[in-house]
This record gives structure tokens, C-alpha cells and sequence, in this order.
């Protein structure tokens, strides 16, 4: 049996978490929902997944705080993708700037996240 | 004693009341109470709200994944998957029995929906009608509290239910603000046509914000196609004529520019800007006029507008009104925006002329030592006016001020206006603009600077001993040939200078040619050029005709680089006949041989003309036969010959380039004649590329859908121009419409839909008969065939017919309204025609048609 891909799903919004969990289970990922950046520091320490998807906007610890924490911290290469609402163009530079490897808008499309993650983890 | 205690002793004036100790105990546990109470209520709520959120959220958290399992289920999953999806339908339909879950389904899809996009929100808004939770939202809108109206306009309009566009619309108009701006994004929201039905049937306001997110909403359909906006410009809400006109700039739908026009003499301030922004932005040039017309009646602001439109859009004439705004408007603002449209109608026509210090400008840089008191160590020297290069003048005469003072002066006045122009001003003004004007004299600047002259290097070719030298400097001229000048020298768009120019003009040899008809152009100075007396006076643009024209197309064009000079050679342009190989040979050689050199051109017909007009003394020069001598004189291309190949490899680059499948034939014509091996690959390649670009144009396997003219109509109308149109397709359609309207029997509107179907059923009965008719024309044509032969086989045997009389004189035409009146009268239709139809059909139906005449 092929080991499944680890993926963190770091999302505040619990509807959208929930939808994007179910997709991506259904897609055949080990999905860790994260709902806040405490819980993602846990789950990250627990053990690092193959990529992480991660809100920008999230309480405690930010999208940006968690890139930072991944590449300078952990000195982790795993692919991140993050996920932004419209107008937050500064937010997604930033992110970018620290070593984020992709870019999903909201709202999302289900469809196109998979195809995302699936590149990413093809470029591992 | 006594006094002194009574001295020293103090009374209290008010004594305070005396209240019982148990009453303010009894108070103290009132308020402690009422507190407690108060707190414990407070307590309560907050819990108990955050308990049913609480409770909420979970139950949210539960139903969820549910919602998720139908919004990503596909049929094509597994048994077992199918039968989690079975079971889930079954307990979703339990739970939605019960108000809340309808209530908190309906909340999470409302939340999804602004989450997700793509298939999964198409799947989404399918879900929301399937689980009826519309239908809740339906009860919301007859509800008598608006809030609750309104959440049930929005749901409807969130969720894309188009069945509640109906229903909604009615809200346009309502007088609850609220309701009544839901109503009108849902109505726009929800069809295409929706805009349509909004302007028509607005009363109210739409505010700068609404109009914005109706904007918003139109810009982000797809397949929108707007409607011609122009329409509601005629509209007696003051607001939707606004919105129009925004959305008609906005759609670039410029077709509407008389109506646009008009609404610039609307009493609303906002409609005649947005009406002038359209005239900018549609470049209106007939809308110049009114606009002028208007102008003295509007705003500060609406003013700033009409002059820059007219900055935009005018043209030359425009100016007069321009310097008449600059001179006679009383705002600053006004004044300069004017100004500046005259700059931006003629380029540099007004120059600064504040603060610009008249000494430094009119001075030489020497001179200017002197002003700031330094000429103590300088000899003040005049400078050498006559070694100026002319052009070099006339460009410093443009930059200055004071010239640039007197041009405005005399040619657009501004503020230096005499009371003679300003009488005229007047007048004008008077008789196009009908207003009055202001004819005081205003206090100038230029009133203290005394009337000046340029002096202009004026070329006196006298027969003065410096005459030789002069012609010598001069050869190195390029001759520009432009438009004939008298004596005049025009500076920047038509700044006239006189230059007081001898006659006799400038010799550029011994026989001394007159070419004062050109237009100098000097890249250097010289030293002996007499350009120091020419005075120039500024007077309005003149625009001077040649006596003598051009035919452009009797010109042919000579490549400008074989006329460029050098600085110290100049050009001997005699007819000695150099022919193109030579010029292009010395092309290169164009530090160009002096004139000693006899380094000589020919193709300038104008300076063989000079040359033999040497004697001419006239100031101008008659271009005689100037196309006969282009042709004679100019020498004809050369190009070089072409082998066959280059030729054929010339004509496949063509082919292959411009070509399409017109061009088969002849390649394959092509193909068989040529020998070459490579010009028949050449050509299959082309032949094979051509083929390939015609392949998927039209797939074979296409099935294309007929197009029906009522399916765009639709698109763009509203219920009732629908049913209307559809009573339209009866009349005039065709077979086309029929799958129109089988599209129209699945419309969510059940009116179009029962409509759809009713025309459908007639549509069908017309074509029917018209088959029917058609057939039996088919028929009729072939034994009208048969009768025809039978008559040429009696002619032929000289056989006559039985004459005919008033008995066979029956109406055989019938209409189709005949046809179409029932099935029995078909039958009997079609009855008569077979029978009309032939010579034998009349003699068989003879008795019938007796009886029938004797019985009326």
C-alpha cells in the first residue's frame, strides 16, 4: 500500500477547513486540520508533513509567522501554499518573500487547490 | 457676654430633613436586588445565546461533511460510496424537516457559497434548491418585518435562484430604502435583463454607491451583452439618466451622440458632466459648438470641463472663444484652463509672461553683465546680428517673451486687449454667444513695454560686394521645398513675419537664381549672411496660397537621404543629368563635393527650374510644368533583373503569405507544369498548409444549431417583451424557431414556459400547412408540366380546344389563410387542389362544379 502524502491544513474558517478536509481526504491525502497557529506549532511539532496549505489570516500565529517559523526555524524546505482573501496582495508578496512556494486566492476552487498541491508535491 | 455669644454664634438656615434609617436600608436591597437581577438576566442571555451558538457551530460542524459529500459526489464512485450518499440523502431528509437544520443548512451554505468557486459553486447553488431550502427564503419575502425581507432578497440573490427574479422585481419601487436597493442588485443580479426592467421602472434615487455595485455586477457577467443604453437618456428620473450616461462611456456605445449632446443643457450639474466626459471620451467634435453655448451659463467646475473638452475636441476657430474666456471670465481658474486650451489647440501660441524679466530676455548675455553691474570688466560688444543663422533666429524670436507678448497681443489677445479688439469681442460674443461683455480695459503688463521689433537677419542680397562671398556661404543651403512665400517667413504655425527680403533675393552663383520661394534652412552659422536689419512685425496668421500647387501624384518621392548636406559642401544643382546609379554610388560620398567640384544633382525639378530662371529678379519662382520635368528628369528605378527561380520562389512567398484555398487550383496548375524539384515541393508544402488551415474551420461533425433572429431579442428583454416576441414567432417563423422554443419549454419562468408551448403547437400546425402547401405546389408545377405538353401535342396537331365559357370560369387561387383555418378545411383544400391541378381534374370535376354554381 503507498503511503499517503501528509498535508497541514492550516484554515480559521471552520465551514471552509471542513470542505477543503473533505476534498482532500477524498483525493487520497492524510489531512491535519489546523484551525489556529497554537495548533499548527503542535502539529508541526508532532512531525513535519510533505506540504502544508495555510491561511494567510489566521489567529495567534499568522500565515507569514508560520513560513518564517518553517523556513528559518524548522530550516524545512516542505512546499507551502497559501491561501488569501482578494486585496491582500502585500500579505502574498511578503509570503512569497519569505519562501512560500504558491499562491491560492479566496475563494477557493477545490479543484484548482488539488492541482496546486499535486504540482507542488511533483516539484519534491 | 451675652452679645458676644450671640455675635459669634451661627444659626443654620436650611436644616436637613430627617430620614428614616429604615427606609434607605429598604432602598439599599431594592437596588441590590434589582442589580442581581439585572446581572442574573444578563447572565442568563449571554449564555444562553452562546449555548445555541455553541450548539450551532456543532451542529454546523456535523452537517457539514454532509454538505461536503454532496457537493463533491460523483456519480461515478464506488458501490459502497453510492450507498453512504443514498443513506445520507435519507437522514438529510429527515433533519430538513425540522425548521432549524433547514435554518442552519441554509447558513452553511450561505457561508460556502462566498468561499468557493467553480463546479463546486454551481454544485452548490444546485444543492440549495434541491434541499428546497429556497422556499424558506420565499417566506421571508412576505413577511411584514424588512429586515426579514431583505435577508430573504439577498439569500434568493446569493444563492442565484432564478425563479425569484419575478418576484423579486415587484420590490423595485418599495418605499423601504433597504429593501428597495436588495430588490434592485437581485433584479440586476439575477438576468441579464434585469438592468433593462430597473431602468425602466425606477422612480427612486440611485446613489453614487448603488450605481457602482449595479456597475460591478454588470462588469463581472458573463456573455453580458449590454443593452443600447442610449435609451434611458431620454428617461424622467434624473438618476437613471445618470447611471445611462455613465454606462454608455462605460460600454463605449457611442451612438447616442445627439442625445448625448443635449444633455449638456440639462439643469443637473452631475448629468451635464458626465454628458461632457462622454463628448471628451467619444470625441464628439459637432458638440464643440453647444458647449461654447452653454459655457457662460454654468458652474466654475462645469466650465473647467466644457474647456477642456474643447481643448480636446476644438480646433483653430476655437481660439477666439478661448481668448474671450480668458479675457472676460472673472475666475482665475477659468482664466488659465483657457489659456492652457489654446496652448493645447496651437502649441506655444500663449507664452509665460509673468515674472519674466523683460531685460534678461531682450539682452544679449553680454548686455545682461552690464544690467547686474558687472560690465566694468567687459566691454559691452554688439553682437554680430548678421553672422546669426536664420533659423537659428527665427527660433530665438519665438522663445522670447516679449515677441511671444506681441504675438499674443495681436494675434490671441489675452489680457493686452485694446478697447478696439474688445469692442469687436464684444460684438462677436454678442452675436454668437448672446451675452454681454465687460469692455473695460484691464491694466497690462504690456502697456509699459514699448512696441518692439525683432530684429530679424535680413538677407539683403544687394548687388553689394559682399554679394559673391554671400552666394558662396549660401550654397551649402538644403532647399526644402514648401509652400511659395511672397515675402513672408512664417514662424511656428503661422506666426507671419515680414522680412523686409531685396528682391533680387539670394544668388547662388553668378547668375544669380532667385530662390526666395523656399523656405531657408541653415545648420550653421555664417559669417556673412546680412541678417541684422530684417525687422519682424507680428501680424495674424495669413494663410497664403500658392498660385502655382503641386501635384502630389505627379511627384514621385526621392529618398530624403540623398538630400542631406554637410556642413561646409554644398550641392551645384544643374541639369547636367546624373543618373540614380551614379547618385546612389556617390551616396556614400555625402559629405557632399563643394560646388567647385561639380559634384552636380538633377532630380530636383524645382532647382533645374532655378537655374533656368537665373535672371528671374521677381520674388517668386513659377513652377512650370513641374510634373513634366519629374518625369523627364527624375531617372527610373533600377532593380535588378530576376532569374525565373527568383521569380517563382518570389511568387510561392506571396502565395504562401496572402494566399488561401483560392489559390489551389492554380498550384495545382502550378504543379504540373513546373519542372523544378523544388518549386514543387514548395508548392505541396503550400498546398498541404492550406489544407491543413481549412481542416478545422468547420468540423464535419458538428452539429450547429440553427440560429433563430428571436434567440438574441430574447436575451435582452423582459417577461412581457417575451411574451410578446413569442406571439411574433407565429407569424413569422420558421423551422428555426421550433428548437428556440423547445429551449423555452425547460425557462423557469412558468408564463414563458405555458406560452412556449402554446406557440410551439401553432408554429408547428403553420409549418405543417405550409408543407402541405408547398407539396402540392410541387404537384401542381408538374401537372401544369403534363397540361403544357398537352397543349403543344394539340398545337402540334393542329386540334383546338373547346372554348371556354363563363361555366369554367371558377376562382382556383387559394391563400394560405384558407389553409389555415382548420383541419377540415385543409382536407377540402387539398381536395380542390388535387383536383384543380390538372386539364382531366377540371372535365372530372365539371358537374361538381355546376351544381355548385346553380346553388350559389
Amino acid at each position: 500500500m503507498l503511503k499517503k502524502i501528509k498535508l497541514l491544513l492550516a484554515e480559521d474558517d471552520e465551514l471552509l477547513a471542513s470542505l477543503l478536509n473533505f476534498r482532500l481526504q477524498k483525493s487520497g491525502y492524510d489531512v491535519t486540520l489546523s484551525r489556529d497557529g497554537k495548533e499548527v506549532k503542535e502539529s508541526l511539532a508532532q512531525g513535519m508533513p510533505d506540504v502544508i496549505v495555510s491561511d494567510i489570516m489566521m489567529p495567534y500565529f499568522s500565515g507569514i509567522e508560520l513560513i518564517d517559523f518553517v523556513r528559518n526555524d524548522l530550516k524545512s524546505n516542505i512546499p507551502i501554499i497559501i491561501i488569501s482573501s482578494a486585496g491582500n496582495e502585500e500579505n502574498v508578496l511578503s509570503a512569497f518573500e519569505l519562501g512560500a512556494n504558491d499562491f491560492i486566492s479566496k475563494p477557493v476552487n477545490p479543484s484548482e487547490l488539488l492541482v496546486r498541491v499535486a504540482r507542488e508535491i511533483n516539484k519534491m | 457676654m451675652k452679645a458676644t455669644y450671640l455675635t459669634y454664634q451661627t444659626y443654620a438656615l436650611i436644616n436637613a430633613p430627617l430620614i428614616h434609617t429604615d427606609l434607605i436600608w429598604d432602598l439599599t436591597i431594592l437596588f441590590a436586588v434589582l442589580s442581581i437581577l439585572y446581572f442574573a438576566c444578563v447572565f442568563f442571555f449571554r449564555n444562553k445565546i452562546s449555548y445555541r451558538n455553541k450548539k450551532s457551530t456543532q451542529r454546523k460542524r456535523e452537517l457539514t461533511p454532509m454538505v461536503s459529500e454532496f457537493l463533491f459526489h460523483e456519480p461515478e464512485a464506488t458501490k459502497e460510496e453510492n450507498t453512504n450518499y443514498v443513506n445520507l440523502k435519507i437522514e438529510i431528509r429527515e433533519l430538513l424537516k425540522e425548521p432549524v437544520n433547514r435554518k442552519l443548512f441554509s447558513e452553511i451554505l450561505l457561508d460556502l457559497q462566498k468561499d468557493v468557486l467553480g463546479e463546486t459553486l454551481n454544485r452548490l447553488h444546485k444543492l440549495y434548491i434541491d434541499l428546497g431550502l429556497d422556499q424558506d427564503a420565499f417566506s421571508k419575502l412576505k413577511s411584514w418585518k424588512w429586515h426579514v425581507v431583505s435577508k430573504g432578497i439577498l439569500e434568493l440573490t446569493k444563492m442565484e435562484v432564478p425563479k425569484s427574479y419575478g418576484i423579486i422585481k415587484k420590490f423595485i419601487n418599495t418605499k423601504k430604502g433597504v429593501i428597495r436597493k436588495q430588490a434592485e442588485i437581485a433584479t440586476v443580479t439575477l438576468k441579464h435583463e434585469g438592468i433593462n426592467y430597473f431602468l425602466d421602472t425606477t422612480t427612486h434615487k440611485i446613489s453614487e454607491w448603488q450605481q457602482l455595485k449595479l456597475l460591478d455586477i454588470l462588469r463581472n457577467f458573463e456573455d453580458f451583452q449590454p443593452p443600447r443604453f442610449k435609451v434611458w437618456l431620454t428617461s424622467n428620473n434624473k438618476d437613471v439618466v445618470l447611471f445611462s450616461l455613465r454606462l454608455v462611456k462605460y460600454y463605449n456605445q457611442n451612438d447616442a451622440n445627439t442625445s448625448i449632446t443635449e444633455l449638456i443643457k440639462h439643469k443637473n450639474n452631475q448629468i451635464k458632466t458626465e454628458a461632457i466626459y462622454c463628448i471628451k471620451e467619444f470625441n464628439i467634435v459637432e458638440a464643440v459648438e453647444p458647449l461654447k453655448n452653454i459655457f457662460w451659463k454654468c458652474t466654475e467646475n462645469i466650465k473647467l470641463l466644457i474647456l477642456g473638452a474643447v481643448a480636446s475636441l476644438g480646433k483653430e476657430e476655437d481660439i477666439v472663444f478661448l481668448q474671450l474666456v480668458a479675457n472676460k471670465d472673472s475666475s482665475f481658474t477659468v482664466k488659465s484652463k483657457a489659456l492652457g486650451a489654446i496652448n493645447t489647440i496651437c502649441p506655444e501660441s500663449v507664452m509665460p509672461t509673468k515674472g519674466i524679466d523683460k531685460k534678461l530676455t531682450d539682452s544679449s548675455w553680454k548686455e545682461v553683465m552690464e544690467y547686474n553691474g558687472e560690465s566694468e570688466e567687459y566691454v559691452l560688444v554688439e553682437p554680430k546680428k548678421d553672422k546669426l543663422p536664420i533659423e537659428e533666429d527665427a527660433d530665438t524670436i519665438t522663445d522670447i517673451p516679449v515677441a511671444s507678448k506681441d504675438i499674443v497681443d495681436s494675434h490671441l489677445p489675452i489680457e493686452e486687449t485694446t478697447k478696439e479688439s474688445l469692442i469687436e469681442d464684444k460684438e462677436l460674443v454678442d452675436n454668437v454667444y448672446g451675452i454681454e461683455v465687460f469692455t473695460e480695459e484691464r491694466p497690462s503688463e504690456i502697456n509699459d513695454k514699448e512696441e518692439e521689433t525683432i530684429d530679424f537677419p535680413e538677407i539683403s542680397i544687394d548687388s553689394s560686394p559682399e554679394e559673391e562671398e554671400v552666394e558662396e556661404e549660401l550654397n551649402f543651403l538644403p532647399i526644402v521645398v514648401g509652400d511659395e512665400i511672397d515675402d513672408k517667413i512664417f514662424l511656428n504655425d503661422g506666426i507671419e513675419n515680414e522680412t523686409d527680403i531685396n528682391p533680387s533675393s539670394i544668388n547662388l552663383d553668378d547668375d544669380g537664381i532667385v530662390i526666395d520661394f523656399l523656405p531657408f534652412i541653415v545648420e550653421e552659422q555664417e559669417d556673412n549672411i546680412e541678417v541684422a536689419n530684417i525687422e519682424v512685425i507680428y501680424e495674424e496668421i495669413v494663410a497664403v496660397e500658392n498660385d502655382k500647387q503641386f501635384k502630389i501624384n505627379e511627384i514621385e518621392v526621392i529618398d530624403p537621404n540623398v538630400v542631406t548636406t554637410s556642413k561646409n559642401k554644398s550641392i551645384d544643382i544643374t541639369d547636367n543629368g546624373l543618373s540614380a546609379q551614379d547618385i546612389l554610388k556617390q551616396q556614400d560620398d555625402l559629405t557632399i563635393s563643394p560646388v567647385k567640384e561639380n559634384f552636380e544633382f538633377n532630380f530636383i525639378p524645382i532647382v533645374e527650374d532655378i537655374t533656368e530662371n537665373k535672371e528671374c529678379k521677381n520674388d517668386t519662382v513659377e513652377l512650370v510644368d513641374t510634373a513634366e520635368v519629374i518625369k523627364t528628369v527624375i531617372p527610373k528605378a533600377m532593380l535588378p533583373e530576376m532569374t525565373f527561380e527568383e521569380k517563382a520562389k518570389q511568387l510561392l512567398d506571396d502565395i504562401e503569405e496572402f494566399g488561401d484555398q483560392r489559390e489551389v487550383s492554380l498550384l495545382n496548375g502550378l504543379l504540373e507544369e513546373d519542372a523544378y524539384k523544388f518549386i514543387s515541393d514548395r508548392i505541396q508544402n503550400i498546398l498541404k498548409k492550406f489544407n491543413d488551415d481549412n481542416a478545422p474551420s468547420i468540423p464535419e461533425n458538428e452539429n450547429l444549431k440553427p440560429f433563430s433572429v428571436f434567440e438574441d431579442l430574447f436575451r435582452i428583454c423582459d417577461t412581457e417583451a417575451k411574451l410578446i416576441l413569442m406571439d411574433e414567432i407565429v407569424a413569422v417563423g420558421d423551422e428555426k424557431e421550433i428548437i428556440f422554443l423547445n429551449d423555452l419549454l425547460d425557462d423557469d419562468d412558468a408564463s414563458i414556459c405555458s406560452k412556449a408551448e402554446k406557440v410551439l403547437k401553432e408554429l408547428q400546425n403553420k409549418l405543417m400547412a405550409q408543407n402541405i402547401l408547398s407539396t402540392e405546389n410541387l404537384k401542381t408545377i408538374s401537372q401544369e408540366k403534363v397540361s403544357k405538353e398537352y397543349s403543344t401535342l394539340m398545337n402540334e396537331l393542329e386540334i383546338e380546344p373547346a372554348k371556354p365559357t363563363d361555366i369554367f370560369d371558377v376562382e382556383f387561387e387559394f391563400s394560405e389563410d384558407v389553409l389555415l383555418t382548420g383541419e377540415s378545411d385543409k382536407i377540402e383544400t387539398k381536395t380542390k387542389k388535387i383536383h384543380q391541378a390538372s386539364f382531366m381534374s377540371h372535365i372530372c370535376s365539371f358537374s361538381n362544379k355546376i351544381i355548385n354554381k346553380f346553388n350559389g
